[in-house]
């Protein structure tokens, strides 16, 4: 009798360990997983923004940035930029970002060409999310 | 002796959640720097891309390689740079943004390009001239000079053997001059080139700098310089060094933005 109730505290004992040890690697796990989109969402923002600039295509107006960007993105992903160029005007575009999304942004700088030839520069924000 | 076992238990258990949670801190505080050390390689990144742009669409000049032969092709009178290059460098240099610094330093006027890693120069002393800083890293010279325009002669005004080997080839509407000779490092050696409607000159002279010299009165010349090298190169935009830094982690990167045409 002494034997058994000895066996049942340490399967109890064991069980409870093993549940709380998947607990904390579930958490873990997940939670990582969580935090792994942001980055690749940020890379995939540079990698499009880079290949828009080296097409020029921030010399442009916000509707044709708009499109360019409808084109480049992978399907169920929005995109927002924003052009502060030196001179002073800003180019948005037009979608407002999400409250309750996750959301990677980065920045770049651009030159601006009018033309043929480069006359300005600004500041690129960009923000990305899946939506 | 249960009481203690359960003590036992509860402490591994704790001690292992702590470690757990360190190490977890630790994973999130690398993968947070990894990010910032990505952001800085893309904001010095998008420098270069501008750098380059404004290469390419404000100067007149065209960058080929291949293999271990660098080709630089430029019209003379150059495109003037130095305004265009000087806003950019203002603008650099005033961007107030929350946690990325960029400064650009060594700001020079002319427009040099390294050819790195051979410590080879190309610049334009003024906007008639290219000079070429070189040493024993290039095996090989060869430049291809078209003028708009008749040439009337050309020839070699010093001339000095030597073991460098240089090919020069000048074309106009009339003739084309080709001459390959070995030149000797560091004593003037001139090739002159004449062009028939006003007798003014084009020279290319090879001393401790290669220098080709266009006078005003001659009409818009291409030249192409081609450098034949050891190893394939790198181009660089030497006057500009540009340092980003992040200012939270305090990390800076500093480096000569290289130029991507073609290369």
């Amino acid at each position: 009798m002494k034997m058994d109730k000895k066996a049942l505290v340490f399967t109890l004992d064991a069980f409870v360990a093993t549940l709380l040890f998947i607990a904390v690697l579930s958490y873990l796990v997940f939670s990582y997983r969580e935090r792994a989109i942001n980055p690749h969402m940020e890379d995939m923002a540079s990698d499009i923004v880079t290949l828009l600039d080296y097409n020029d295509t921030f010399s442009a107006s916000a509707p044709a940035i708009e499109d360019a960007l409808n084109q480049t993105l992978p399907a169920g992903y929005k995109m927002q930029v924003n052009l502060t160029k030196n001179m002073g005007s800003v180019v948005s575009t037009s979608l407002k970002m999400p409250v309750n999304k996750d959301v990677a942004c980065g920045r770049r700088v651009v030159a601006i060409s009018s033309a043929g030839s480069i006359t300005d520069f600004g500041i690129l924000r960009y923000c990305i999310w899946m939506g | 002796m249960r009481q203690k076992r359960a003590l036992i238990t509860i402490s591994t258990f704790f001690l292992v959640g702590i470690l757990v949670s360190l190490f977890s801190l630790t994973l999130e505080q690398r993968r947070e720097e990894a990010g910032y050390f990505s952001r800085i390689d893309n904001y010095f990144s998008s420098v270069e891309a501008s750098i380059n742009k404004m290469i390419k669409m404000n100067t007149n000049i065209n960058i080929s390689s291949n293999g271990t032969a660098l080709r630089i092709g430029q019209g003379l009178p150059a495109k003037d740079f130095s305004s265009i290059n000087s806003y950019f460098i203002s603008f650099l240099n005033n961007l107030s943004e929350s946690d990325a610094a960029i400064n650009v330093t060594l700001v020079r006027g002319e427009f040099p390009l390294e050819v790195y890693p051979h410590g080879i120069v190309y610049k334009n002393p003024d906007l008639e001239k290219i000079e070429v800083f070189y040493n024993q890293n290039l095996t090989k010279y060869h430049v291809d000079i078209r003028v708009s325009d008749n040439i009337q002669n050309c020839q070699w005004n010093n001339f000095v053997a030597g073991t460098f080997p240089v090919e020069i080839r000048a074309e106009g509407h009339n003739k084309v001059c080709e001459t390959a000779a070995s030149v000797s490092l560091g004593t003037l050696a001139q090739y002159q080139i004449r062009v028939e409607s006003n007798l003014k000159d084009i020279y290319v002279n090879f001393s401790n700098t290669i220098l080709i010299t266009k006078q005003t009165e001659v009409p818009q010349t291409n030249v192409t310089t081609t450098f034949i090298l050891r190893e394939k190169p790198t181009l660089l935009f030497q006057s500009d060094r540009i340092n980003v830094t992040m200012k939270r982690f305090n990390v800076t990167k500093t480096d000569y933005p290289r130029i991507y045409e073609n290369l």
